[in-house]
């Protein structure tokens, strides 16, 4: 069983991307019932649509893994970097898939994070300025900061 | 060891400079206007997050952070206000905040506190209202952009940039002012 400390960060991570969040929907609640159509809607020009946004939450998941871990084999399985394109195949099942490697990379970062000992998290994460325990509060503060958007994107698209 | 409310600090410093970062980029007749499809102004999002900052972290260990003083449907009124309100608004909640954990220790976490009756840890407080800031700071953000448009100047990397970003991470530290934008 993870130490006290530990506990605490991955349930800043869970509340976070699956709930329940005291403020209102996390990320993964802010997704759901969203078709590929919608996500694919893009609000104005130069923004971002949902897709892109669960890609992007996705990838820096996986990024952060890297840091707290220090395994360099670790990289993201989409490209570019920070945000990922969409497939060249736009359908449900193509973005059923994505959330689905959305999901994949937050319970590879908390199992990452489930297995640091206390000890490790005052220490800088491999290639990060931030120290592991910093490095873990940002990201699940990302995927807040994020879920706002979406909110405001799916008003916007007419979700 | 204060090692994890540095770092609650210090994202909490990151998502004010974001915040400053974008409504600082909009003119300031904007900031009063309504928010998309009629939603809410940059005005209505800074009275209440600094409202809530306010009400949650005055006297935060020792008194009930739903404040008696507090008028939450007030935040939510559509307002007209100059620039120069709107960054004193931010700038009163976010000192409540900021003075708030500057006094905080690691050894101050496991403490109870208050929330509309609701007794609770503290470094849980801390999460749930980090958690409500980064939600709205992204919206903030959100508008900014979709007012300025076209002008807009990133605040973390800009499209394109990530290999040059990648190479020389210089935005990752916790700003601690606004327009030292920290990334991720």
């Amino acid at each position: 069983m993870p130490a006290a400390e530990i506990t605490t960060l991955l349930t800043y991570l869970d509340q976070a991307f699956k709930g329940p969040a005291w403020h209102g929907p996390p990320l993964s609640g802010i997704l759901r019932g969203v078709s590929a159509d919608v996500a694919l809607r893009v609000p104005g020009p130069g923004r971002h649509n949902i897709w892109e946004y669960a890609l992007h939450a996705a990838y820096w998941k996986c990024i952060a893994r890297r840091r707290i871990t220090g395994d360099d084999s670790i990289e993201f399985e989409r490209g570019p970097s920070d945000w990922p394109a969409t497939p060249a195949v736009v359908t449900e099942a193509t973005w059923k898939a994505d959330r689905a490697l959305l999901k994949r990379e937050h319970d590879l970062l908390r199992a990452a994070v489930a297995k640091l000992s206390p000890r490790d998290l005052a220490k800088k994460g491999k290639g990060s300025r931030w120290t592991r325990e910093a490095e873990i509060i940002g990201i699940a503060s990302h995927d807040l900061y994020h879920a706002g958007q979406i909110g405001l994107t799916k008003r916007l698209v007419g979700a | 060891m204060d090692a994890l409310i540095r770092s609650i600090e210090g994202e909490f410093r990151r998502h004010k400079a974001l915040g400053e970062g974008a409504f600082g980029q909009v003119p300031e007749a904007a900031l009063s206007a309504s928010g998309l499809n009629e939603g809410n102004s940059l005005a209505v999002m800074c009275w209440h997050i600094s409202g809530n900052l306010k009400s949650r972290f005055t006297d935060f260990l020792t008194a009930d952070g739903e404040k008696p003083w507090r008028d939450r449907d007030e935040e939510f009124v559509a307002r007209s206000v100059s620039r120069e309100e709107f960054v004193a608004k931010w700038e009163e909640g976010w000192k409540v905040l900021l003075d708030t954990l500057g006094g905080l220790h690691d050894a101050d976490l496991a403490k109870q506190v208050v929330i509309r009756g609701q007794s609770l840890p503290v470094h849980e407080a801390l999460h749930r209202s980090l958690a409500h800031i980064s939600y709205h700071v992204g919206q903030v953000v959100y508008l900014s952009h979709a007012i300025v448009g076209a002008g807009w100047t990133y605040l973390s990397i800009p499209p394109g940039g990530s290999a040059a970003y990648n190479a020389a991470p210089t935005r990752e530290k916790p700003a601690t002012r606004a327009g030292a934008v920290a990334s991720r």
